[in-house]
């Protein structure tokens, strides 16, 4: 097993023809994923990489009836108009790549998902991948060496490019992971680490999960106190990167939009002390994450 | 973005909020221009009680003296002097707001911003008053971003934080206004502390503290000129010329996040994330950032160049850090390349220690064409794959830059 993605799924890529698009797509097939159709609003018609495209999902989901789960890579300002497009045609997954979505498009999206019980995955993320059995964005792939491998480490991340790295130091540690997640960083996730968690506790093939964390928002937060509650019971692992931020100055927006250190809230320190004290074993170095897991798993 | 007070208040005058009347002096030779002067002088005796209010960022305005009241013209005008000498992040104020000072009965404190909890727009209404934040806690109400703000929740939480009858009715339709500008700017966050009820009844919007989210930016006509309205105090010359690249730009993100520090290793990083991680680590090993920054989104190669060229334009730096995770989707090749055109329109070469550690898509090609790049400009230069972990690479040009080790 795996969460949100296996064999079964079955994407569409709305933006297909951009270059970001072409890109997703072939990698997506490449990694054994079905991809059985592309969206591009004038460009119905075309193909990318062998992928038929059209003018709505609407037709894509004419065409393959079992589509599930989109993959948005539009200009950001279109993001929103995708989202409600891919909800609106039953999409039950929606993984939004789209960096820079304004934060009130994508608390709409977030609220009319909930209306239509669809999952979103970012806005302002990587996507996606179960080793072995897929992947939806663009995240990095199982086939290069030494990057992603199958295993029964569940690994969510705030950050895109430390999803692939982190997985790097698992999987050279032995560590293959089930499902890792990039979540995003925005300030509205559709996805939170405590969304995600409940899904890797009911997955038998998981014994524990590393969370990625960054400064800024509550979702560290929000997540120890699931943990705490027992809401979530395997081992957690998890590193907090932003601390530079508290030393060199307050109020400034770092890397993701959501990486904002407001007077004192959302914090580097906040987040450690609120995880250690859920149980959770904190990293302070990121290079140290293996060892921490391969501690938790002895236990 | 930052919104100065006065800019702010001209959206909540719009949004159809009352606002102190008031003038707006630019810079410092307007109040002594003849005929400016004059219009000051008759604003000032039609209102006879003034408040001269600095224009800067930040909070504690009233207890750094930087809002002053009168009810002296003379004394006034050297007042206005006097705060245009005040220093404030390095520079000198260069806007006033003066207003009529209003008479206060009862001072409450508004503000709206995304709740990472409910994942939608919450407002705040409570006491208000220059040191709100220790009082008592604010009510809370929790807007559906969908269906809208109704009346009757704006008047339940009016309410609950105690007003009654008609003022009940009033602060409703003042939290109704806000809302309504809150979303049509893609505020971040709006707040008005204090918001005042004159002995009148009436409500007005006595300070305002509005910052736009930097993603609604581009769609909002207000906005378009950014930079100008941008808060010079708050960056430097260089944190400008860095925001530009981004701006009617998607492709990317390259220079949207550039701060200065009072450093001297200079930092290229990749990837939200990766960034932190790699910023941590030279404080870590005992370096100082000369600045933070990330490119991300497969940006191209002009973008990088760009920023390239600013980041390293800082006189007295030590050391470039290059730095990114284990890329997706980021052409490493293209972006290297950006790296070394942007090095090349340098006026003069580095001697300093350049440190790469980068990983992805088209990294060897990258790593040929900076090899020939290095020898042909006698650049020191080192560059890492993924064999080397981020944070070593941190400490190694740390200890390259000051040649101990760290």
């Amino acid at each position: 097993m795996s969460i949100l993605i296996d064999q079964n799924t079955r994407v569409v890529v709305q933006g297909a023809t951009g270059k970001m698009g072409q890109k997703a797509t072939k990698e997506m097939l490449a990694e054994g994923t079905t991809v059985s159709a592309g969206v591009t609003p004038g460009k119905g018609g075309q193909e990318v990489k062998g992928v038929p495209v059209f003018d709505s999902v609407a037709e894509a989901v004419a065409h393959d009836p079992k589509l599930n789960t989109s993959l948005i890579l539009v200009p950001p300002l279109l993001a929103m108009d995708a989202a409600y497009e891919a909800i609106d045609a039953g999409m039950k997954l929606v993984v939004i790549i789209t960096e820079n979505v304004p934060i009130k498009d994508a608390a709409k999206i977030v609220e009319y998902a909930r209306r239509h019980e669809c999952r979103i995955i970012g806005p302002g993320c990587a996507g996606l991948i179960s080793p072995g059995k897929g992947k939806v964005g663009v995240i990095g792939s199982a086939k290069e060496k030494d990057m992603y491998s199958p295993g029964r480490i569940g690994f969510l991340s705030k950050s895109g490019g430390m999803s692939s790295e982190t997985s790097m130091l698992l999987t050279k540690a032995g560590l293959g992971q089930s499902t890792v997640v990039s979540v995003g960083g925005d300030v509205i996730a559709g996805s939170t680490f405590a969304d995600l968690l409940p899904l890797f506790e009911a997955d038998d093939e998981t014994d524990a999960v590393v969370l990625f964390a960054e400064i800024g928002g509550a979702y560290e937060e929000i997540a120890a106190e699931l943990i705490k509650a027992k809401k979530f019971t395997k081992p957690v692992i998890a590193f907090v990167c932003g601390r530079f931020a508290e030393t060199m100055g307050t109020g400034l927006a770092m890397g993701h939009a959501g990486a904002i250190v407001e007077e004192g809230f959302g914090t580097a320190k906040d987040k450690k002390k609120a995880l250690k004290e859920a149980g959770v074993l904190v990293a302070d170095y990121h290079h140290d994450i293996p060892e921490l897991v391969k501690k938790a798993l002895k236990k | 973005m930052k919104l100065f007070e006065h800019q702010g208040k001209a959206l909540l005058k719009q949004a159809g909020i009352r606002v102190p009347p008031g003038i707006v002096t630019d810079n410092k030779s307007y109040i002594n221009l003849s005929h400016h002067k004059e219009r000051y002088k008759d604003f000032f005796f039609e209102n006879k009680e003034v408040v001269i209010k600095a224009q800067v960022i930040g909070g504690k305005r009233k207890k750094k003296g930087l809002i002053v009241e009168c009810n002296d013209y003379g004394e006034s005008l050297k007042l206005i002097d006097k705060l245009y000498n005040e220093q404030w992040n390095g520079g000198l104020i260069t806007t006033l707001l003066i207003e009529k000072q209003l008479e206060i009965a009862q001072e409450y404190y508004l503000s709206i911003l995304w709740d990472t909890r409910s994942r939608g727009p919450m407002i705040l209404l409570g006491k208000g008053g220059i040191d709100v934040e220790e009082g008592e806690k604010p009510c809370e109400l929790h807007v559906s971003i969908l269906d809208g703000l109704h009346d009757y929740q704006a008047r339940a939480l009016a309410k609950d934080a105690g007003f009654k009858g008609r003022a009940m009715s009033g602060m409703a339709g003042f939290i109704k206004k806000a809302y309504e500008c809150f979303l049509q700017y893609d505020c971040r966050i709006l707040e008005i502390n204090p918001v005042i009820k004159t002995p009148e009844g009436l409500l007005y919007a006595g300070d305002a503290k509005i910052t736009i989210d930097d993603s609604g930016v581009t769609r909002q006509e207000a906005f378009k000129d950014v930079t100008e309205i941008e808060d010079t105090s708050v960056l430097t010359e260089r944190a400008l010329e860095a925001r530009k690249i981004d701006y009617h730009d998607h492709r990317g993100v390259a220079g949207k996040t550039f701060v200065e520090f009072d450093g001297d290793i200079a930092v290229l990083a990749s990837g939200g994330g990766g960034s932190l991680t790699v910023m941590d680590a030279i404080l870590e090993a005992g370096g100082k950032p000369a600045n933070y920054v990330e490119y991300s989104g497969d940006p191209p190669k002009e973008k990088v160049r760009k920023l390239t060229t600013i980041t390293l334009g800082k006189p007295g730096l030590k050391g470039c850090l290059v730095v990114g995770g284990r890329a997706n989707f980021t052409d490493i090749f293209e972006t290297l390349s950006g790296v070394a055109e942007g090095i090349e329109a340098l006026p003069e070469m580095p001697k300093y220690p350049i440190v790469v550690r980068r990983a992805g898509p088209r990294d060897k090609e990258g790593f040929e064409m900076l090899k020939k790049f290095a020898a042909k400009h006698k650049l020191d230069m080192t560059l890492f794959g993924e064999e080397v972990s981020m944070s070593e690479a941190a400490k190694l040009m740390v200890e390259k830059a000051y040649g101990v080790k760290a």
